[in-house]
């Protein structure tokens, strides 16, 4: 089984085709994880949410990771991209009217809010199981 | 009559079907916080009663977790019946399994690890709350 450090514009390549992913947030010391849907816009990622711990973050200013992945558990092989950067509320109104026409569903059902982050640090890494050989 | 949660309109799921999902998925994340940043990586692992088994390497992110961290563990999916996205999220103390009995047993789980490397020691999160939610339906 081989682990291969991908490069950042593959990183940024496979962060762009992919619709779900998930944000920790550290509340009193600890990672909280959520999935959230989001789309790529000019190096941000930008996703929905509503009153919460992940706008509560975004208004504090609070650095933020992103992660997504996709496996084949079946073949063993996957990749997995990690970004993190300082997270933030749209609250522009050019700005909001531009990001709301982005294609991006709320993984609730309101998502009334938008943030995004800046991807200030990229990496990721993809694994390829050896052939089995019989 | 499914709980809807309504700040969020998603459907709250009871803690059994939070188990069942578990049961069912191969591989999950592992957010921790080390130094002040978030991280997430996503790991191979086993449901062990109600507690989420993971493998680690010697000098990773999580090695020597014999006092115990935080962990935030979570899978999501697509519900292929009903297109619907779920999420489960696991908050516990992750421990380094020291104990040789139990490291016994975890070794006849076949865990795989996701990525390579000898990944010799066993990770527990004994879970403090187990959530998941479930997009509502729109009908």
């Amino acid at each position: 089984m081989e682990l291969k450090e991908l490069a950042e514009r593959e990183c940024v390549e496979l962060l762009a085709s992919q619709v779900i992913g998930r944000v920790a947030v550290v509340v009193e010391d600890r990672a909280n994880v959520f999935p959230v849907n989001y789309v790529l816009d000019n190096g941000y990622i930008v996703f929905r949410t509503d009153e919460g711990t992940k706008l509560d973050a975004a208004r504090a200013g609070a650095v933020v990771t992103f992660e997504v992945d996709k496996s084949d558990p079946l073949y063993h092989t996957g990749w997995s991209v990690m970004v993190t950067g300082r997270l933030e509320a749209v609250t522009d109104p050019h700005e909001l009217r531009r990001v709301r026409a982005l294609p991006v569903r709320a993984w609730g059902r309101n998502g009334q809010q938008w943030l995004r982050m800046p991807i200030t640090s990229i990496s990721g890494r993809r694994i390829n199981a050896a052939p089995i050989l019989t | 009559m499914p709980t809807v949660d309504h700040r969020t309109g998603l459907e709250v799921l009871l803690r059994d079907e939070c188990l069942r999902l578990l049961a069912s998925q191969l591989v999950g994340r592992v957010g921790v916080v080390v130094g002040a940043w978030p991280m997430i990586f996503p790991v191979n692992y086993a449901l062990d009663g109600d507690s989420i088994v993971f493998r680690s390497d010697d000098g990773s992110k999580v090695s020597g977790a014999s006092s115990g961290f935080h962990m935030s563990f979570e899978i999501d999916g697509i519900d292929n019946a009903g297109r619907r996205g779920w999420s489960v999220v696991v908050n516990g103390v992750g421990r380094e399994v020291v104990d040789g009995t139990e490291l016994a047993r975890l070794h006849k789980l076949s865990l795989e690890p996701w990525a390579s490397g000898p990944k010799t020691h066993w990770i527990r999160i004994r879970p403090e709350t187990i959530t998941g939610r479930r997009v509502a339906r729109d009908d």
